[in-house]
């Protein structure tokens, strides 16, 4: 995936889900990898998987890199495929810090959850040249 | 007899991708070090990380067991022969769950495309 899409859409359950994982973590940021499919310029999310942060502040992440690769394993094992991260933010807005920019994976989609009580999320699609904000949409379910 | 049969794919992009940021750390907790030999000493290393990864995944469903239920990822080690085959060798856990189950042999094939790595594991008894 090297061409940004330019919507995401996520079933309100599983934003809930990535809330959750935020909230928990707290004071830490959470992280996990996010799963579904993609249609021309939309990713339509449905899995979300929660990993354990390796990172040795509370105010950073740090996937591990086995972890990675056997939640993507997952994925495809439930017949999806692996479209990026989601992240917290717990004291800070919901969008990519100067490290993020600096450290995330680019070219896949990255969900920052920050704001009041971890309730904003948003997508972005990070290049070399910084991020590009994606349209969210929550569906119901 | 055949006792089980797995298949698994990989896309050879993702190792890429964790091999240019996490590279040492992954090699070293997936792979044995005969394994990474190989894989470095050849012109696209992450396409045989990638088939490598999809045979251990391969083996782990004939063992119809999962890598948190004990069994780690260099306890299933691919060995290639001089003449390029290839053969699945278990340690520790690894073999002695596949005794229990009363496999003796796993005979594996490798393959890729330029995009995905794909192993097909057929256990024996």
């Amino acid at each position: 995936m090297t061409v940004p899409p330019a919507t995401v859409r996520c079933p309100r359950a599983v934003a809930e889900r990535i809330r959750a994982s935020a909230r928990r973590a707290l004071p830490h940021e959470a992280c996990g990898v996010l799963g579904g499919s993609r249609h021309d310029g939309l990713l339509v999310l449905t899995h979300w998987f929660e990993l354990s942060s390796e990172a040795p502040a509370a105010d950073a992440f740090a996937v591990d890199p086995v972890a990675f690769a056997l939640a993507e394993a997952r994925l495809r094992a439930e017949g999806t495929s692996w479209l990026g991260f989601a992240h917290s933010h717990p004291h800070d807005q919901a969008v990519p810090s100067a490290r993020d920019l600096d450290q995330l994976w680019r070219n896949c989609l990255q969900v920052v959850v920050g704001g009041a009580e971890l309730r904003d999320m948003r997508a972005f699609w990070l290049h070399e040249a910084g991020a590009v904000a994606l349209h969210w949409e929550e569906s119901l379910p | 007899m055949i006792v089980a049969v797995g298949i698994d794919a990989v896309e050879i992009e993702r190792i890429e991708q964790l091999l240019a940021r996490d590279g040492s750390r992954f090699v070293q907790r997936v792979f044995t070090a005969a394994e990474a030999a190989y894989c470095e000493s050849v012109a696209r290393p992450a396409q045989s990380f990638a088939a490598r990864f999809a045979a251990k995944e391969a083996v782990l469903k004939c063992l119809r067991t999962g890598w948190s239920a004990g069994t780690g990822f260099r306890e299933v080690e691919v060995v290639r022969a001089a003449d390029g085959s290839v053969s699945v060798q278990l340690h520790g856990e690894a073999a002695a769950h596949a005794a229990r189950l009363g496999i003796r042999s796993i005979a594996l094939s490798l393959t890729h495309t330029q995009a995905t790595a794909m192993a097909f594991a057929v256990a024996s008894g």
